[in-house]
């Protein structure tokens, strides 16, 4: 879950990294007596705000109200901006990226620095690259060695900013933490623009950043299905698709395009759903206006296919349907749809082309 | 290879719904499950197999653990499964935090013990022993072995593998979180040296790199025919697809690398699922 700019600032402060302060607005009004030039930033969760015309400069107060009227309500890269980080805007002397992430096929946390700014830093040959044993302490040795090849000047400064940061990484259970850019300024060494993302995963040892479903990046659709425990996307195409299992709903994704249609959107049950589960799917997929087929691909191990059955004839289902289902208690569950007059498949890809069909009459 | 019909298996977890079910099941396939374990549970019977308070006091020499426990307490079970030796250990418990992982994997990876998942449907040595979730009867035994990132892909895959004619050696899920203990990688260079296997299907999807970490291993030269199937190819980019490893991220993770590393290999891709047995019998 990622948090906005503002949040993750205060809780890198808060572990003694030098952050440009700076605070919070949702109306223009709210903006403070200044000296000197600032900056405002629209507090959305997604990269490239910058390039988007979501940061402004402004050196009077009149200026900086005009531009935060202008920014408040505005729709940036597909989010609606509520809050703006005003900061004073500082002389940025030189530009560093420094920040951790996991690096998964190595299953560690690595840390990334580089005296030419964060523009695709994890290509790019010059970045320093330095992994950590999460089963021990930080290897301050190897970072100090690291840093110090490439910045000799500001070394001392940039290893104990990597020390703390690595604290908040790790004490937050972070799947990444960034200060970018981190500039040297007239102040010494400040941190700009600070992102983090929190492994959903671990929010239960987090309850003050929230739940899971919080996460601003979902629609309202994946949000609600997110509260129900099913794990739904949202895609642009006319045909629902449930099934159970990340791997099978992907490939039932696949199929669909293979035969030309499009997916409205992945919906994953999980293994074992209830019927209330199932219940719960069919009214999120249907509720995506424009749907013109419902796609259902389940291979039951410890799901049972008759209670996927009885929440198929218990729905409002006024789309077309095209049913696979194979495993636990299949009979059952075939025999309970054909009763009321839908056809089943025997295979995924013969009920995809089914979908796909249904959409083009 | 991994675990077969004398692996003496303690089950973590065993007096939960998960637990008590998949125990009666995989005993049902022939494991020989030696003890379970329950903090504060000890004395009971779960399917006649007796219940301890941990491993250590555990009778009947066990050597290998699958673990039932929830998400909060998996990294204390998993911890103690290394400590008491097990080999391998399989955790099928989904949504346990990636730092918990990454500290288990690292100091069994020292001790030289294998985790294979999290969030994995487990292993199954056909005919032999199953430490795992999956549903005993679309088994057969026979020679290829399966490797994958996915449950319910797999079953998909090997009952149809099995309705044709291709029986199965071992079949391996990896899990599908982004950081796992065992990788494409290292399950390759088991079936390479194992006698029962003469082909392996892998079984990927979108999200890190681990398929292309496996097509260059193949490229370095590997006897015995390879043929995958990614899923996810019309998966968005920067969304999680169900399984927290399924995330295309940046320009890592998309279908179009792993199908350019395959090309690469030379390891034929299905277009679907159902494409995998067809491109097998054209290898073999």
């Amino acid at each position: 879950m990622r948090l906005n700019e503002y949040e993750a600032n205060r809780i890198f402060s808060g572990y003694g990294l030098p952050m440009m302060g700076g605070y919070v607005i949702d109306c223009p009004d709210q903006i403070a007596d200044f000296s000197g030039d600032i900056v405002l930033k629209a507090q959305i969760l997604s990269g490239g705000r910058g390039k988007a015309g979501g940061i402004r400069m402004a050196s009077s107060i009149q200026q900086a109200k005009r531009e935060a009227k202008d920014l408040l309500g505005m729709d940036i890269l597909g989010h609606r901006v509520n809050k703006l980080f005003v900061q004073n805007a500082a002389k940025l002397i030189k530009q560093y990226y420094l920040g951790y992430t996991i690096d998964r096929e190595a299953g560690r946390p690595i840390m990334l620095f580089s005296d030419r700014g964060g523009v695709d830093i994890e290509e790019s040959p010059d970045t320093v690259k330095v992994w950590q044993d999460p089963s021990e302490g930080f290897d301050i040795e190897a970072v100090s060695l690291a840093i110090k090849k490439v910045e000799p000047k500001n070394h001392i400064e940039i290893c104990e900013m990597a020390r703390r940061l690595y604290d908040v990484f790790t004490e937050y259970d972070a799947v990444t933490a960034e200060i970018n850019p981190l500039a040297l300024t007239p102040q010494g060494m400040m941190g700009v623009d600070s992102k983090m993302v929190i492994d959903p995963n671990a929010l239960f040892r987090h309850p003050e950043l929230g739940c899971a479903e919080d996460d601003k990046t979902m629609t309202r659709l994946e949000m609600r299905a997110c509260e129900m425990g099913l794990a739904y996307v949202e895609l642009e195409g006319d045909i629902a698709v449930i099934g159970c299992g990340a791997g099978l709903v992907m490939a039932s994704l696949d199929a669909i395009a293979e035969y030309g249609g499009r997916a409205a959107n992945f919906l994953d049950i999980g293994g074992g759903a209830s019927q209330k589960n199932m219940k719960n799917a069919i009214e999120i997929s249907l509720s995506k206006p424009g749907i013109k087929c419902l796609f259902i691909n389940i291979f039951a191990g410890i799901t049972r296919c008759d209670q996927i059955a009885k929440a198929i004839i218990e729905s409002d289902i006024n789309v077309a349907l095209a049913i696979r289902m194979m495993g636990t208690n299949e009979k059952e569950g075939k025999k309970m749809i054909e009763d009321r007059g839908y056809d089943t498949y025997e295979s995924m890809e013969d009920a995809a082309l089914a979908a796909v069909k249904a959409c083009e009459c | 290879m991994l675990i077969d019909e004398d692996t003496r298996v303690v089950v973590q977890g065993i007096t939960g719904i998960q637990g008590r079910f998949h125990t009666l099941s995989m005993l049902e396939y022939g494991t020989k499950i030696v003890a379970g374990v329950t903090p504060n549970k000890a004395g009971q019977r779960v399917g006649g197999i007796e219940v301890y308070n941990s491993i250590s006091e555990a009778e009947g020499d066990p050597r290998a653990s699958i673990i039932f426990v929830p998400r909060q307490f998996a990294k204390d079970a998993i911890m103690e499964a290394i400590d008491a030796g097990m080999d391998p250990i399989i955790p099928i418990t989904e949504h346990i935090p990636v730092r918990d992982v990454m500290q288990c994997i690292s100091l069994a990876r020292r001790k030289g013990q294998r985790i294979i998942g999290p969030n994995t449907p487990g292993v199954i040595a056909c005919g032999k022993c199953k430490m795992g979730i999956m549903p005993n009867h679309i088994f057969r035994p026979g020679n290829i072995g399966v490797v994958s990132r996915s449950g319910t892909l797999t079953y998909e895959v090997v009952s149809r593998l099995s309705s044709m004619g291709f029986g199965q050696s071992t079949v391996i899920g990896l899990g599908g979180d982004p950081v796992t203990g065992m990788d494409f990688e290292s399950a390759l260079e088991l079936f390479i040296e194992d006698p029962d296997t003469d082909a392996v299907v892998m079984l990927g999807e979108i999200g890190g790199s681990n398929e292309e970490k496996a097509a260059k291993r193949v490229s370095r030269g590997y006897d015995k025919p390879v043929v995958a199937y990614i899923a996810g190819k019309t998966a968005p980019r920067q969304k999680t697809m169900g399984h927290a490893g399924a995330i295309i991220e940046g320009s890592t993770g998309t279908y179009e690398s792993k199908k350019r590393a395959f090309e690469k290999a030379k390891i034929p891709l299905a277009g679907l699922p159902g494409d995998v047995p067809e491109i097998l019998e054209s290898v073999l």
